[in-house]
C-alpha cells in the first residue's frame, strides 16, 4: 500500500474508533450506575448490535427487510436452548429430542451458535429472496417472519410454543454486548469498506448502472444477508440472557418496527445512523416509557398510559422521514470531529457517485 | 405574458440552471435553443412548478408565481407538453383527450375554443383511432395527440419540449405548420428545440442556452441568433478552426 | 361432495375480505408508488367506531364503519404520508410502517388492549339456507355479494368516471397527469377515501364473521393484502383481487387437508406457498405495471 492510502485508510477507520468510543463510554457510565441503568445500557448495546446487524444489509442494499427479526427469534431460541441449566430444561420442556434435551453450553459459545443459526436461514431465504426486486424481496422476507413466528409459536415440545420459554440464565453485566457491540461495529464497517460493500452500495444508489457494471447484485446481497443475519442472531441470544424468558410474540411486528426505526432515524444509509439511531431511540423509549408508568410532576399526576412508547417512537420516525429523510446523520459517517461522507462526493477510485434521487442524496 | 428573470435550478449539488431571462408574448412564437445538457427541459420544468427555483422569479402577466403548482398552471391556461410526448398508453385518444378537457378554464368564452370535436375535425388521424389504445398509435401521432390533448386544455400559453424528437422529417414539417397556426390564432409558444435552425427560423424571437445560462437576444435578429447558436454549440475556439477549414 | 361446495364457498367468503384489503393497497400503491401498511389499521380502526356508535342499531353499522374509516384514512394521508410524498420507495415503506405502529399503540392508549367483544348482525351471522342440499351460511352469502358489489362498483367508477379517469392517469404517469391538470392533493385523497370505504366494509363483515376486536385485529389483513399484490402484480388491481382469493384458496385447502397435528403450521405453509409462487413468478402472476424502470 502507498503511503498516502495508508495513511487515508486509517483516517477512514477514525469512524468505527468513534463508535467503539461511544459504546465504550455508553458501557463504562452503565457499570458504574445503579443495577436498573446497567440493564438498560446492556440493553442499548443488544440493540446496537442488532442494528448494526440490520444496518449490514438494510443500510448497504436499500433493501427494507420486514424480516429480520426471525434472525433475532432463532438466535434467542437456540442459545436458550443451550444454556438453560440441563435440570431445568427436563422439567419445563419435557418433549424435547434427545439431542437438544443434553445439549448445553455456556453463554459465548451458545451466543456463536445463535448466529450460526440464523446464518443457516439465511442461507435457505437467499436463492428465494436475493434475485427478486426490491419490494417482493421485502415480502419474502416479511413472509419468513410470519412462518418463523407460527413455527416456534406451535412447536410447544422444542419451544414452549406460546407459554413461553423461561429459565434462561441471567447475563445482564454490560461487558458481553459490550465485546459483540464493538464487534459487530468493527466487522461491518470494513465489509462496508471491501469491494462487495462497495459494489453493494452502488446498487443501492443506482441498480441498473451497477448490473451494467457487472456487479452481480443477487451475489453481494446473498452476502450481506448472511453476514447481517449472524449478528442479529447474536443479537437475539443476547436479548435472551437479558430477558431470561423469551415467547414468539416478543419476536413480531412491533420489534420489527423499533429496530427498522432506530436504523432509519439515524440515517439508514450510514453505520453511524444505525448507532447513533439506536442510541437515540433508546433514549426517547426510555423517557416515554418512565411516562408510560405514569409520573407524578410536582402536584401533577399523569397515570399510567401503556402504547406511548411506541406512538412517540413512530411520531418522531415521520417526522425524520419528513423533515430530514436521510436521517440524524444525514446518512454520512462521523469522523474525528467533522462528518465526512463515505461513499459519495468526489469519485476516488472505483467508487460509485450516487446520483440525485438515491437514498444517500435524498432530502 | 410570461417573463422569466435571471432564474437558477439545482439538483442536489448541480446547478442545473445558472442565470435564465427571457419573454415570452402573446401571439409570438419564442425559441430557446442549445445544446444537450444545457438546462432547458429544466427551465421548462421550474416554470410550471415541477422543479424549484434557487433563485430568481418568474412572471405571468406581471404578476410574481409564487411556488406554482402545475395542475393549477393549466386552469391558468400554461400547459407544458413534456419532453416525449408522455401520453397515457394504456388510455384511448379519447380518454386522453377527455382528460385533458376537465381541466380547461370554464366559463371562459374564449374565442376559438378548442373541443374535442374541433380536434378531431383538425388531426384527422387521430379521429379515425379514436378508441384505439394510445400506445398503439405511431410516433407522429402521439405527438399529434400530445399537442391535442394540450389544446383541448385551451391554453393561453403553450410550452413544448422538444417536438420534433423522433418524428420522420415530413411530420416535422407538418408539426412546425401547425405551431405557427396556433401562433397566429393568438397562442404564445415557448419552443425547446435540438431542430434549432428551424426553430430559429419560425420564431417570432430565440435564445440561446448553454451551461445553465440564457444569452438575451433582441427580436428576431436571426443571423445573430444563429451565429451564437453555433458559438454554443462548439465554443469560441474550435468555431476559429472550423472557419479556417 | 357437499363438502367441497362448503370449501369453496368459505374460500370465497374469505378470498372476498382480503380482496378488500388486497385491492385498498394496490390501488394507493398504484397512485403513490407506496404500500400502505396501515390498511389494516382502517380496519381496526372501524371495528372501533362500530364498537362507540354502532353496536346498538343495525342501520348505524354501515355508516359508521365506513365515516371512520374514511376519517382515518384522509387523516393518516394528510399527516403522515403527504409530507413524504416524493420520497424513496424505501422511505415510503417506513413511513407507512410508522403511521400503522402509531395507529395501533393510539388505539391502545385510548381505549386499551384487551380484545372486546363486538357482536354485531347476530342474526345474520346465525342464520342458514339450504340451496340444493348444501347448508350454507347466510354471513358467507352477504360477504361475497357485498364484496364482488364493492369490486364492481370500483372497477365501474374506474373506467366510466372522470374521477376513475383521473386516477387511471395518475396511476400511469403522476407528474404527467398534473401536467395535464390532475390535482395533486386530490386525487391521492380520494384514493384514499376509497380504501377507507373498502376498509369500513371490511371491518364490518370481519365483525360478523368473528366478534373479537383488538388493536391488532386488522393486522392480519395488511399482511395479506400486501403479499397479496405482490404475488397478483403490483399495481394491478385485477391481479390483487386474483392473489387475494388464491391466498383464500390455499388456506382453506391446507386447513382441511393438512393433518390435525401438524393444521396450527396452516399460516406457516401458507406463506411458504406464496413465496415458491413468487419464485415461479417473481413480478407476480400476472405482471407488474409500473415498478420496472425504464432505462
Amino acid at each position: 500500500m502507498s503511503r498516502t492510502m495508508f495513511w487515508e485508510a486509517l483516517r477512514r477507520r477514525a469512524v468505527p474508533a468513534s463508535l467503539v468510543g461511544i459504546v465504550c463510554i455508553a458501557a463504562f457510565l452503565g457499570s458504574v450506575g445503579s443495577v436498573g441503568f446497567m440493564i438498560q445500557i446492556s440493553t442499548l448495546l443488544t440493540f446496537v448490535v442488532v442494528v448494526v446487524g440490520l444496518y449490514s444489509f438494510v443500510g448497504l442494499s436499500g433493501v427494507v427487510s420486514f424480516g429480520h427479526i426471525s434472525f433475532m427469534a432463532i438466535g434467542a431460541y437456540v442459545a436458550g436452548l443451550l444454556t438453560i441449566p440441563l435440570a431445568t430444561k427436563h422439567v419445563l420442556l419435557p418433549e424435547l429430542p434427545g439431542f437438544l434435551a443434553t445439549a448445553s453450553a455456556g453463554e459465548p459459545l451458545a451466543t456463536v451458535i445463535a448466529g450460526v443459526a440464523a446464518v443457516v436461514l439465511a442461507l435457505l431465504i437467499v436463492p428465494v429472496a436475493m434475485r427478486l426486486s426490491g419490494i417482493a424481496a421485502a415480502m419474502v422476507l416479511l413472509a419468513v417472519l410470519v412462518i418463523v413466528n407460527v413455527v416456534i409459536s406451535q412447536s410447544d415440545a422444542i419451544t414452549g410454543g406460546l407459554r413461553a420459554m423461561t429459565g434462561i440464565p441471567v447475563e445482564n453485566h454490560v461487558s458481553t454486548p459490550l465485546v459483540w457491540a464493538i464487534i459487530a461495529i468493527v466487522v461491518v464497517f470494513e465489509f462496508q469498506e471491501s469491494s462487495v460493500g462497495l459494489r453493494l452500495r452502488a446498487s443501492r444508489d443506482d441498480e441498473i448502472g451497477a448490473r451494467a457494471l457487472g456487479v452481480n447484485v443477487t451475489r453481494e446481497r446473498s452476502v450481506a444477508l448472511v453476514l447481517s443475519a449472524f449478528f442479529v442472531g447474536v443479537g437475539g441470544s443476547l436479548y435472551a440472557h437479558l430477558l431470561g424468558a423469551i415467547s414468539p410474540s416478543a419476536f413480531y411486528l412491533e420489534l420489527t418496527f423499533s429496530t427498522l426505526a432506530m436504523l432509519v432515524v439515524g440515517g439508514m444509509t450510514s453505520l453511524s445512523g444505525a448507532v447513533i439511531g439506536t442510541v437515540a431511540i433508546f433514549a426517547l423509549k426510555e423517557v416515554l416509557r418512565h411516562v408510560e408508568r405514569g409520573l407524578t410532576l410536582g402536584p401533577v399526576h399523569i397515570p399510567a398510559r401503556p402504547g406511548l412508547q411506541l406512538v412517540g417512537v413512530g411520531v418522531v420516525t415521520l417526522l425524520i422521514l419528513a423533515l430530514r429523510p436521510s436521517g440524524i446523520t444525514r446518512g454520512r459517517e462521523i469522523g474525528l470531529g467533522s462528518l465526512r461522507r463515505i461513499g459519495s462526493g468526489r469519485p476516488r477510485g472505483g467508487e460509485n457517485v450516487p446520483e440525485e434521487g438515491s437514498l444517500a442524496a435524498s432530502e | 405574458m410570461l417573463k422569466v428573470e435571471d432564474i437558477g435550478v439545482r439538483y442536489g449539488s448541480t446547478q442545473a440552471v445558472r442565470s435564465a431571462s427571457f419573454e415570452v408574448r402573446a401571439g409570438e412564437i419564442t425559441a430557446l435553443v442549445g445544446s444537450n445538457g444545457a438546462g432547458k427541459t429544466t427551465t421548462l420544468k421550474a416554470i410550471v412548478g415541477l422543479a424549484s427555483l434557487s433563485k430568481g422569479t418568474v412572471f405571468l402577466d406581471g404578476k410574481a408565481l409564487r411556488r406554482p403548482v402545475p395542475e393549477r398552471l393549466v386552469r391558468r391556461g400554461i400547459v407544458l407538453v413534456p419532453e416525449g410526448r408522455q401520453i397515457f398508453v394504456t388510455m384511448t385518444v379519447e380518454e386522453n383527450l377527455r382528460l385533458a378537457e376537465l381541466a380547461a378554464p370554464k366559463g371562459k368564452a374564449q374565442e376559438g375554443r378548442w373541443t374535442r370535436d374541433d380536434v378531431y375535425e383538425r388531426f384527422a388521424s387521430l379521429a379515425r383511432r379514436r378508441t384505439t389504445s394510445a400506445g398503439a398509435l405511431s410516433g407522429g401521432e402521439q405527438q399529434q395527440l400530445a399537442i391535442a390533448r394540450a389544446l383541448v386544455a385551451n391554453p393561453r400559453l403553450i410550452l413544448l419540449d422538444e417536438p420534433s424528437f423522433g418524428l420522420a422529417p415530413q411530420l416535422v414539417d407538418q408539426l412546425f405548420v401547425h405551431l405557427g397556426e396556433l401562433r397566429d390564432s393568438g397562442t404564445a409558444i415557448l419552443l425547446v428545440e435540438q431542430n434549432a435552425l428551424r426553430a430559429i427560423d419560425l420564431a417570432d424571437r430565440a435564445y440561446v442556452m448553454s451551461q445553465g445560462t440564457v444569452r438575451r437576444h433582441a427580436g428576431g435578429d436571426h443571423d445573430r441568433v444563429k451565429e451564437e447558436l453555433i458559438n454554443a454549440y462548439l465554443g469560441p475556439a474550435e468555431r476559429q478552426e472550423a472557419d479556417g477549414v | 361432495m357437499s363438502d367441497y361446495i362448503q370449501y369453496a364457498i368459505d374460500a370465497i367468503s374469505l378470498g372476498g375480505l382480503y380482496a378488500l384489503s388486497a385491492v385498498a393497497i394496490a390501488l394507493i400503491f398504484g397512485v403513490m408508488r407506496m404500500v400502505n401498511f396501515a390498511q389494516g389499521d382502517f380496519i381496526t380502526c372501524a371495528g372501533y367506531a362500530i364498537l362507540l356508535f354502532g353496536v346498538h342499531s343495525t342501520w348505524l353499522i354501515i355508516p359508521v364503519a365506513l365515516a371512520g374509516a374514511v376519517l382515518v384514512a384522509l387523516l393518516v394521508e394528510r399527516a403522515a404520508f403527504r409530507p413524504v410524498r416524493n420520497a424513496s420507495m424505501p422511505t415510503l415503506l417506513i413511513a407507512s410502517f410508522a403511521a400503522s405502529a402509531v395507529i395501533q399503540n393510539l388505539i391502545i392508549l385510548i381505549a386499551g388492549s384487551t380484545p372486546r367483544s363486538v357482536g354485531i348482525l347476530e342474526s345474520v351471522s346465525a342464520s342458514f339456507v339450504t340451496i340444493g342440499g348444501v347448508r350454507i351460511a347466510v354471513l358467507d352469502i352477504v360477504t361475497t355479494v357485498t364484496t364482488l358489489s364493492l369490486l364492481g362498483l370500483l372497477t365501474v367508477c374506474l373506467y366510466k368516471t372522470s374521477l376513475g379517469l383521473q386516477l387511471r392517469a395518475a396511476a400511469e404517469n403522476f407528474t404527467v397527469a398534473r401536467m395535464v391538470g390532475v390535482r395533486a392533493n386530490r386525487i391521492i385523497a380520494a384514493a384514499f377515501a376509497i380504501t377507507g370505504v373498502l376498509a369500513g366494509s371490511a371491518a364490518g363483515l370481519l365483525l360478523a364473521k368473528t366478534g373479537g376486536l383488538s388493536p391488532t385485529r386488522g393486522l392480519q389483513l395488511t399482511v395479506v393484502g400486501f403479499v397479496a399484490t405482490i404475488i397478483g402484480g403490483m399495481g394491478n388491481l385485477f391481479g390483487a383481487a386474483a392473489g387475494a382469493y388464491l391466498i383464500a384458496i390455499i388456506t382453506v385447502a391446507l386447513q382441511t387437508a393438512l393433518p390435525v397435528q401438524i393444521r396450527g403450521y396452516r399460516d406457516a405453509f401458507v406463506y411458504g406457498i406464496i413465496v415458491l409462487f413468487l419464485v415461479l413468478w417473481p413480478d407476480g402472476i400476472f405482471g407488474a405495471r409500473g415498478t420496472v424502470e425504464r432505462v
